[in-house]
C-alpha cells in the first residue's frame, strides 16, 4: 500500500489569500443560504425535485433488496442455528424429564418408607428393611431376593411384610442377601383370621397370583370382600397384618370344612421395599399348641 | 480525467446517501448510525487541494439537504466549513497512520455535531438537535468506525480513478 507523503507547499502569497477569500466567501454564503433558508423556507426547485425523484426509486430498490435479503437470511440461513438450538433444547427437555421421573420415584420411594416406618411403628417389633433386588426368574412370583442377609441381621424363618400387608418369610439367608418365600408358594402358611367375623384358618398359597383359606368351619360365615388378617397365633406373623381380601367361596355339600379364595393384599410383582419383623416369643396359647384339625375327607 | 472522477466521487456520495438512508438505517435501527458521507467529505478535504474538491463538498451539503428534511444550507454550510478545515490541517497533521485518520475523523464529526447544534440553537428550529455530550460523542465514534470501512476503498478508488493531484505524492 502506497504511503501518503504529505509535504507543505509553498505558493505565491497574492493566491493564497485569493483561495483563503474564496473559502471565507464560500462558507459565509453558504451560511447565508441556511440563514435565510431557516427565516423563510423555501419550497423545492425543480432541480430539487428531479434529484429527489431520481434517488426515490433507488432508495426503494435498496429497501426492497435488504428486505429480501434480511428475509433469506432469518427465513433460511439463521434456521441452521435454529434447528441446532432446537436439538439442544430437546436434549434439555430430556435430561429434565430424566430428573423430573427420578424425583418422583424419590417421592415415591419417601412415601413408601413413610408407610413402612408407620407400619412398623405399630407392630411393636424389632424390624430391619430390606430392598428387593431380584424376583423369581419365572412368571409365578414365588421367591424374592432382599438385600440383607445374615450380616445386616437376617434369620430364616423371619416375617416379611410391607405396609400393605403380608410379603412372606424368609427362607434362606447368606452374607448379604436373603431370599423370602411368597405366601403365594405352595409351601407357605399362614396362621389367618377373617376380620369381620374372627373365624380361623391357614392361608396357603396356590402357585398362582391367588392364596386359599383352608381350615375355615363350614358354620364360619364368611363372605366376598371380607379381609383376612395375620392371627398372630403362628409365631411368625404379628396379629393383625393384612393378607387379602375373600374372592370366592367354595362350600362343599358336606364335610367340616369350607374354602375360600382369597386374593393377596400386596401386588407381589410390584413390590420394592419391604421390612423383616423379628419373631416375638411365642404366646402361651401357641405353646400349648392351637387345634389343628385334620384335612377334610 | 479529472471531470470523470468528480462525477465517479459524486455518484459514490449520493449512492453512499441512499444506502445510509435505507440499508444502514435498518442495520444500525438508527441508533450510532454513521455519516458515511461525512468520511468522504474529510476524504476529499485531506487529500485533494482543486476546486473539483470544493464543488464535492458543496455537492454532499447539498444532497445531504436535500435527504435530511432541515432547513436547506444547513449541511451546506457545515460540510463547506469542515471541508475547509480538513484541507487547512492536512499538511499539519501526520495522517499516513490509520490511527490518526480515525482521530481526525472523530474530531471532524463532534466539530459538525457542535456546529449543527449551534445553528439549530441560532435560529430556534424546531427540530433543533439535542446537545446531549455524550450523544454527540458517541455519534462521532460510530463515523470514526466509518473510517475503517471507506479509507481504505476511497483511496484504492482515488489511486484508480482521480487525477493524482500535483500537491500529494504517493509513495
Amino acid at each position: 500500500m502506497p504511503v501518503l507523503m504529505l509535504t507543505p507547499i509553498s505558493r505565491p502569497a497574492p493566491r493564497r489569500w485569493l483561495r483563503v477569500l474564496s473559502a471565507l466567501l464560500l462558507i459565509g454564503g453558504t451560511l447565508t443560504i441556511f440563514y435565510v433558508n431557516a427565516k423563510h423556507p423555501q419550497d423545492l426547485n425543480a432541480f430539487d425535485r428531479t434529484v429527489l425523484t431520481l434517488s426515490a426509486p433507488l432508495q426503494r430498490m435498496a429497501t426492497q433488496a435488504f428486505r429480501w435479503a434480511d428475509g433469506v437470511w432469518f427465513e433460511y440461513v439463521a434456521l441452521v442455528d435454529v434447528g441446532r438450538e432446537n436439538t439442544q433444547l430437546r436434549s434439555h427437555v430430556q435430561q429434565m424429564q430424566n430428573r423430573l421421573n427420578q424425583l418422583r420415584e424419590v417421592d415415591l420411594e419417601n412415601q413408601r418408607l413413610r408407610k413402612l416406618l408407620d407400619f412398623t411403628e405399630q407392630s411393636g417389633r424389632p424390624f430391619r428393611t430390606a430392598r428387593v433386588v431380584g424376583y423369581d426368574p419365572t412368571s409365578h412370583y414365588r421367591t424374592l431376593r432382599i438385600d440383607r442377609g445374615l450380616e445386616g441381621g437376617a434369620v430364616k424363618g423371619m416375617a416379611v411384610a410391607t405396609a400393605q400387608g403380608v410379603i412372606g418369610r424368609v427362607l434362606r439367608c447368606w452374607s448379604q442377601y436373603s431370599d423370602v418365600l411368597l405366601i403365594t408358594d405352595p409351601q407357605s402358611g399362614v396362621d389367618a383370621l377373617v376380620q369381620r367375623t374372627r373365624a380361623r384358618g391357614t392361608v396357603e398359597g396356590m402357585g398362582s397370583a391367588a392364596l386359599r383359606m383352608k381350615y375355615l368351619l363350614r358354620l364360619d360365615e364368611v363372605q366376598e370382600g371380607d379381609l383376612v388378617v395375620t392371627s398372630g397365633f403362628d409365631s411368625v406373623f404379628p396379629g393383625g397384618l393384612l393378607v387379602g381380601t375373600v374372592s370366592n367361596l367354595r362350600k362343599r355339600p358336606s364335610g367340616v370344612f369350607q374354602e375360600v379364595q382369597i386374593v393377596p393384599a400386596v401386588d407381589l410383582s410390584r413390590v420394592e421395599e419391604v421390612v423383616l419383623l423379628e419373631s416375638p416369643p411365642p404366646p402361651a396359647a401357641e405353646l400349648e399348641g392351637p387345634p389343628r384339625p385334620a384335612e377334610d375327607p | 480525467m479529472k471531470l470523470r472522477g468528480f462525477v465517479m466521487f459524486l455518484l459514490l456520495g449520493w449512492l453512499i446517501l441512499i444506502l445510509q438512508s435505507t440499508v444502514v438505517s435498518y442495520i444500525t435501527y438508527g441508533v450510532l448510525q454513521p455519516e458515511l458521507l461525512l468520511v468522504i467529505l474529510v476524504h476529499g478535504g485531506v487529500y485533494r487541494r482543486g476546486a473539483d474538491g470544493v464543488l464535492l463538498a458543496l455537492s454532499y451539503g447539498y444532497l445531504l439537504d436535500l435527504f435530511s428534511g432541515r432547513h436547506f444550507g444547513t449541511y451546506l454550510f457545515i460540510y463547506i466549513t469542515l471541508f475547509f478545515l480538513a484541507r487547512l490541517l492536512s499538511v499539519r497533521l501526520l495522517l499516513q497512520t490509520r490511527f490518526m485518520q480515525v482521530v481526525l475523523i472523530f474530531a471532524f464529526s463532534f466539530l459538525g455535531e457542535l456546529i449543527l447544534a449551534a445553528l439549530s440553537r441560532l435560529t430556534a428550529a424546531p427540530q433543533g438537535v439535542s446537545l446531549e455530550i455524550s450523544g454527540m460523542l458517541a455519534r462521532a465514534g460510530a463515523n470514526a468506525v466509518g473510517v475503517l470501512l471507506l479509507f481504505p476503498f476511497l483511496g484504492w478508488l482515488e489511486r484508480r480513478i482521480w487525477v493524482k493531484p500535483k500537491t500529494l505524492q504517493y509513495g
